[in-house]
């Protein structure tokens, strides 16, 4: 059975991979194929928040965290000639390390406390993007951040002249996280968060130190947010103190509970049904709020494992007619 | 195990709340091997000295020992780790979980894998976590839970959720085990199961500090008991001592005038 199990898995994965790779080959549309690199992107913030989540703890600030490695990296291309190859993964340290100093003394408040600390999180940075003309350009943000360097590998060249290119990177950073994710999930450390909401104090006498899981997935979260945040720097070649706001963040948690926050997939079905959604009523666009709006209001009521859940919720149904009718 | 050592030492711990005394100067001593009752009327502050001892709220002065290491006002955690663990009075359990995810919470303390090596299939790993299922197993077993193993804690009877919550604790393999009132709200047949459980856990060499109202288990199983009243400890002893002494009757009875 666990062996069965193991290769579905495998040939699953297997398949998602070369789908992935040959995509681009498929669809030829710069348009779409941009609308795919979002997604990607935004799956790993709102795997990120669903992590923090996991533990109880509603982080509004993943935005910023974003913010953060978009800055950190387009300042240190802009201003110090950096190569965004060092960029990249720096922009996700220097989050994770924000991440780690700002956890320690707020990840011990619970609840709406935490919400509100992180809310104001959110504000702190706006502000310190906006006014900080030197570093960070102020309210027009950084103009003009370098796309990657190209790569050589022997004959072969990757210019980052076209979607193609980018769409591949994103598909690595992607491909990163979820395997990082997932990794982390089938960990101890994960059993642990999950406990932490049902009832912390006792996982606490029972020897172990919340505090310390508590920080690292928020750093996770952070680390992954810091990587989408320079990615996308370097993508849009600008970043203003207006993309990473709290609204950004909301969006981000109004997909990971959409698309259901128990597994991993499930906020990756939420950000690509989302995003889709989003782009393909975008002849309506004063009413993509509000409908965006109903879903998750509805989602919540009537659905609330997300999206995810309607297969085993089918599932239920069916069994129950079953048992039902003789 | 030599009955004589004291393995928990309690001086002058004294506790304010505001300007209450939950705990007012107690001096107490749990020696190695024994089962400790701890007894008193609601409000005599015992769940406060549990609290106290296992690092969940702050002594106001006084100085616990453990091992002959100081141990108060430390974490919770690092109590734990020092091998003195407490059950929760409430079903205090993870309710979402299974019988085997809660007792694989309390084995945390045996894992010798850090947690980023746990993200690697490294060998190291899969020995360490082979090791854990099989400490989770024989917990289980222990506790007597093997049927419901796979059940989730809050579907569980109450009489199991209160074994299971001793189950946690024991999972860590402490040398000391606090148990609040482990049989309340238990039927007769549950409660005898709960006493057979306790002198399992005190013939595995565990001493026990129990919490408890229900006389009948109190006295048939401790060897010593301590009677709180009001934050001061009024009488200490055996059993026999315990029911005869003046006033411990006056505390539960009031005095006779």
């Amino acid at each position: 059975m666990k062996n069965n199990d193991f290769y579905i898995r495998g040939i699953f994965i297997t398949i998602l991979v070369l789908l992935g790779l040959l995509l681009p080959l498929v669809i030829k549309d710069f348009y779409i194929l941009h609308i795919i690199i979002a997604i990607m992107i935004w799956s790993m913030l709102t795997l990120g928040i669903r992590l923090v989540l996991t533990a109880g703890h509603l982080n509004v600030a993943q935005a910023s965290f974003m913010g953060i490695g978009a800055y950190a990296s387009g300042a240190l291309a802009l201003k110090l000639g950096w190569s965004f190859w060092v960029c990249l993964p720096l922009a996700g340290i220097v989050s994770a390390i924000l991440a780690v100093v700002i956890g320690i003394p707020t990840l011990r408040i619970k609840g709406a406390y935490f919400v509100i600390i992180t809310l104001g999180l959110s504000e702190v940075c706006r502000r310190i993007w906006m006014m900080w003309y030197d570093v960070f350009g102020g309210p027009q943000g950084l103009l003009g951040i370098p796309t990657p360097d190209p790569i050589k590998v022997g004959g072969l060249s990757i210019m980052f002249n076209s979607k193609i290119d980018y769409f591949y990177l994103s598909f690595v950073l992607f491909l990163l996280t979820i395997f990082v994710m997932w990794r982390f999930e089938k960990s101890r450390a994960f059993l642990i968060l999950k406990s932490l909401p049902q009832a912390d104090l006792l996982s606490e006498c029972s020897g172990v130190n919340i505090m310390k899981y508590k920080v690292v997935a928020f750093a996770l979260g952070a680390f992954f947010a810091g990587l989408a945040g320079s990615f996308w720097a370097h993508y849009y070649t600008y970043c203003s103190p207006w993309d990473f706001t709290l609204h950004a963040s909301f969006y981000m948690l109004m997909y990971a509970v959409v698309g259901g926050t128990g597994t991993i997939l499930g906020p990756l079905l939420g950000t690509a049904f989302m995003l889709s959604l989003e782009e393909i009523l975008r002849p309506f666009k004063e009413f993509v709020p509000l409908i965006l709006g109903a879903i998750l209001i509805s989602v919540l009521l009537f659905i609330p494992g997300g999206l995810i859940s309607i297969p085993d919720r089918m599932r239920e149904a069916v069994t129950a007619i079953k048992r039902r009718v003789p | 195990m030599n009955q004589n050592i004291a393995l928990l030492e309690l001086k002058n711990v004294t506790k304010y709340f505001g300007g209450v005394a939950a705990v007012n100067d107690l001096n107490l001593t749990v020696a190695n091997g024994e089962i400790l009752g701890l007894i008193g009327p609601n409000g005599a502050g015992k769940t406060t000295l549990f609290n106290l001892i296992s690092g969940v709220n702050k002594l106001t002065h006084g100085s616990i020992k453990f091992n002959n290491q100081a141990i108060a006002n430390m974490k919770p955690n690092v109590v734990a780790g020092k091998g003195l663990v407490r059950t929760f009075q409430a079903n205090v359990l993870f309710k979402n979980f299974t019988v085997l995810e809660n007792i694989l919470i309390g084995c945390q303390l045996q894992v010798t894998t850090g947690m980023f090596m746990d993200l690697f299939n490294f060998k190291s790993v899969r020995e360490s976590r082979k090791k854990i299922y099989g400490l989770a197993e024989s917990t289980i077993e222990f506790c007597g839970l093997k049927e419901v193993r796979e059940e989730f804690a809050m579907n569980l009877a109450h009489g199991h959720q209160r074994m299971l919550g001793i189950g946690i604790a024991l999972a860590s393999q402490p040398t000391l085990i606090m148990l609040d009132e482990p049989v309340s709200g238990m039927n007769i047949e549950e409660k005898m199961e709960m006493m057979q459980l306790i002198k399992r856990i005190r013939d595995k060499g565990i001493t026990v500090l129990l919490v408890e109202h229900d006389m009948r288990v109190v006295m048939g199983l401790c060897d010593r008991i301590a009677v709180l009243n009001f934050g001061i400890k009024i009488a200490e002893g055996t059993p026999l001592e315990v029911q005869n002494n003046q006033s411990v009757i006056e505390a539960y009875l009031g005095a006779d005038k």
